[in-house]
């Protein structure tokens, strides 16, 4: 099926609300989901036999600050049976007072089991926080590292447990890559 | 009166032998058979998503090298064609065909370290040193193309650096004539050998379902039984124009995913890449080896999903672009990643000899997992 | 026990004698540095081929011991990270004096290319003391050789016996 067809079998299974598909830009086109409907379309789209995404390729997490504050869940998915392919994204805002509350969303890790790993790295990357996971901690960082790294206002610690982090010689050489 | 056992948490930790790089697996055992195995990662965690953000494109090159140091040539190959897609730059056939090339090249020598460790592994040290005497042929013939051993950092965008050298396509049909021969070699010692055979034949069978929820890739998911590979069915590059087969799993010697599989898929793997290299020396057309224009890359504002067919399986980047000089960002999403989680699901009820075997078969490799 | 090192005289018919036996020692201890193995990342594949048949370091005595009770020296190869740092002083602890390290190549240096990751330990010399650091990235087996060969050197001009200069 191509992208117009899914969309439309999409937008008759879950109904118009909330789902917004985006196409303008060069580059791959994506479906925009509410985050209360995510987890309802991730059950039809695995189980839809015309669908049927049997493959979650990727999951990754976003972060946007320019003119709003938000974080993105992108999904990623594939069908085998059909060779057909989907983007899904669902945007949350990551507000200045208690950010960690706001970033919540719900854990397709139940319909895709490859999805484990990858919320738990977002999780550790971005701090979304994925409800109803059955593992849930850092997975790439030490368990007591403080912050998000990939968060675009993330600031460096100068040490951790002792551990200085830099290096006076090449400092210089690293001021002048990042000015670049 | 019955015979009361306690279990033990044993750490396989991250400095071992037989991991493949720096990861650590916690064991909970009943004397040999294990409970519960559940793998901890991030030993080699190195940050290269936020380093992607802070550098302009065509300095990342050098970091995709070390995404997965063993199949270098495939991971450049990856970054490249994504970002040529963003920013349309077009590659002239003597450039595609060269890619191709060293790309295959570099998928022998990954299986060839994949099956000698993976001997070593189950305790035979010698093929081990056969192999990598393999890998000192093919060293050499990188070394002259592009100077480096192991982190080649030769492929760039609208091309590749530098132009096949006087005779390389001699030596390498002379080493590809080595070669096929050594396989058999092989065969005939590892692949047929009983005690081998014994060890691996219905340990940690992967069945069909739970390769696809878990998103195996490459070798593993073809074990499995299931018929995917990204250069037959979405293909990139000029794979089209190439004639190969495909191998996938059959449950001749054992069952369909079991280690013993995951392991012959390899073998018939680095068979269909020297037919591969035969046709391309046959093919390799004249003209520029790097389209390189003089102005800035560019990049249109967008996303970009791209795969391409690495040695370890499906290698994904995710590229954001807002327009400037540098990415917005970069998501790597590699097949050892997938390997390892599937790992808990798999291990309870093997020996821990078995562990082993299973974590040598799916060819994990820690950079890829950690990045 | 009695601590017999650096209070021998260097001079006379006694330090004739210790020299020479200060001189032996350190040729049978250099003649056979056993090193663990500790390949981190790259580097490991590169460690692994200089113990292959090529550029065979084996002929100069250095076998590879997976346990660090066993050995002499310890090769770091590879980038080191915070999570990792703890392990690395653990496994230098267990190793029995007379112990040396080798870091192989710049990640293990000075952090290497990634200057601007959070994560990773600009140098192991801020974990462990370093005798000969070799660059390259990854250094050739010849470059390791090398490195393993001053380390010799080194080794020769120690002294333990005899009053040291």
């Amino acid at each position: 099926m191509d992208r117009q067809a899914i969309v439309e079998r999409i937008k008759n299974i879950i109904g118009e609300a909330e789902l917004e598909w985006v196409d303008d830009q060069p580059g791959d086109p994506y479906l925009v989901v509410g985050r209360d409907k995510l987890l309802r379309l991730a059950i039809y789209l695995k189980g839809d036999p015309y669908l049927a995404f049997d493959t979650l390729v990727c999951l990754s997490g976003v972060h946007h600050m320019g003119d709003k504050d938000e974080v993105e869940v992108v999904y990623h998915l594939y069908s085998l049976r059909h060779r057909h392919q989907l983007t899904l994204k669902v945007k949350l805002d990551r507000p200045a007072f208690f950010p960690h509350f706001y970033l919540r969303i719900d854990s397709v890790s139940g319909i895709w089991p490859a999805a484990g790993w990858l919320e738990r790295e977002a999780y550790d990357m971005l701090g979304i926080h994925f409800v109803g996971h059955s593992d849930f901690r850092r997975l790439l960082l030490p368990s007591d590292w403080e912050g998000h790294p990939l968060q675009k206002d993330y600031q460096e610690p100068a040490a951790y447990r002792d551990i200085g982090t830099s290096r006076e010689e090449v400092e210089g050489i690293v001021v002048e890559l990042q000015e670049q | 009166m019955p015979l009361t056992t306690e279990t033990m948490v044993l750490n396989m930790g991250p400095h071992h032998p037989s991991t493949h790089g720096v990861l650590r697996f916690i064991l909970r055992t009943d004397g040999e058979l294990i409970h519960m195995c559940r793998p901890d990662i991030g030993y080699l965690h190195r940050g290269l998503e936020k380093i992607a953000e802070q550098v302009p494109y065509a300095h990342f090159m050098p970091y995709t090298d070390r995404l997965d140091y063993l199949a270098a040539m495939n991971c450049n190959l990856g970054y490249a064609i994504t970002v040529e897609r963003a920013a349309e730059i077009e590659v002239p056939p003597r450039a595609e065909y060269i890619r191709v090339l060293v790309a295959e090249l570099n998928r022998i020598i990954s299986h060839l370290v994949s099956v000698g460790t993976f001997a070593m592994d189950m305790g035979a040290v010698t093929p081990f040193t056969h192999t990598i005497r393999e890998r000192e042929w093919v060293n050499d013939l990188f070394e002259e193309l592009c100077g480096a051993r192991l982190t080649y950092n030769y492929i760039r965008f609208g091309g590749v650096a530098f132009d096949l050298p006087q005779g390389f396509l001699q030596r390498l049909n002379r080493f590809l004539n080595y070669f096929e021969p050594r396989l058999e070699q092989y065969n005939r010692f590892i692949s047929k050998n009983k005690i081998f055979k014994e060890r691996l034949v219905g340990v940690a069978v992967i069945g069909l379902e739970q390769a696809l929820d878990y998103r195996l890739v490459g070798p593993n998911l073809r074990a499995s039984g299931i018929d995917w590979d990204l250069r037959r069915d979405e293909p990139y590059s000029v794979y089209e124009d190439l004639e190969f087969d495909v191998p996938v799993g059959v449950s001749e010697i054992g069952e369909l995913g079991d280690c013993y599989s995951r392991y012959w898929i390899r073998i018939l793997e680095m068979e269909q890449s020297v037919r591969i290299l035969r046709q391309c020396i046959e093919k390799m057309p004249e003209g520029s080896y790097w389209n390189r224009s003089k102005k800035k890359l560019k990049v249109e504002p967008g996303e970009f999903y791209v795969r391409t067919e690495a040695p370890r399986g499906e290698l994904g980047f995710y590229l954001i672009s807002k327009g400037g000089p540098k990415p917005h960002r970069l998501k790597i999403m590699t097949g050892s990643f997938a390997a390892m989680s599937i790992v808990e699901a798999v291990a309870s009820g093997l020996m821990v000899a078995d562990l082993v075997a299973l974590i040598a078969s799916l060819d994990v490799v820690a950079p890829e997992v950690d990045r | 026990m009695v601590n017999i090192y650096h209070k021998m005289p260097s001079e006379g018919f006694f330090g004739a004698v210790f020299t020479t036996v200060d001189k032996a020692l350190n040729w049978f201890r250099l003649s056979s540095v056993w090193y663990l193995l500790f390949g981190l990342a790259c580097c490991g594949i590169e460690l692994m081929q200089t113990g292959g048949p090529r550029a065979d370091i084996d002929r100069i005595g250095s076998v590879p011991r997976p346990t660090p009770r066993q050995s002499d020296l310890m090769i770091v190869a590879g980038t080191l990270t915070y999570k990792m740092a703890s392990r690395l002083r653990l496994l230098y602890d267990q190793m029995a004096e007379p112990k040396y390290v080798i870091a192989m190549g710049s990640c293990a240096n000075c952090g290497g290319l990634f200057q601007l990751s959070y994560s990773v330990v600009k140098g192991v010399d801020k974990i462990v003391p370093v005798d000969v650091y070799v660059p390259g990235c990854p250094p050739r087996p010849e470059a390791l050789t090398e490195g393993i060969l001053k380390l010799q050197e080194k080794i020769r001009k120690e002294r333990f016996l005899v009053k040291g200069d």
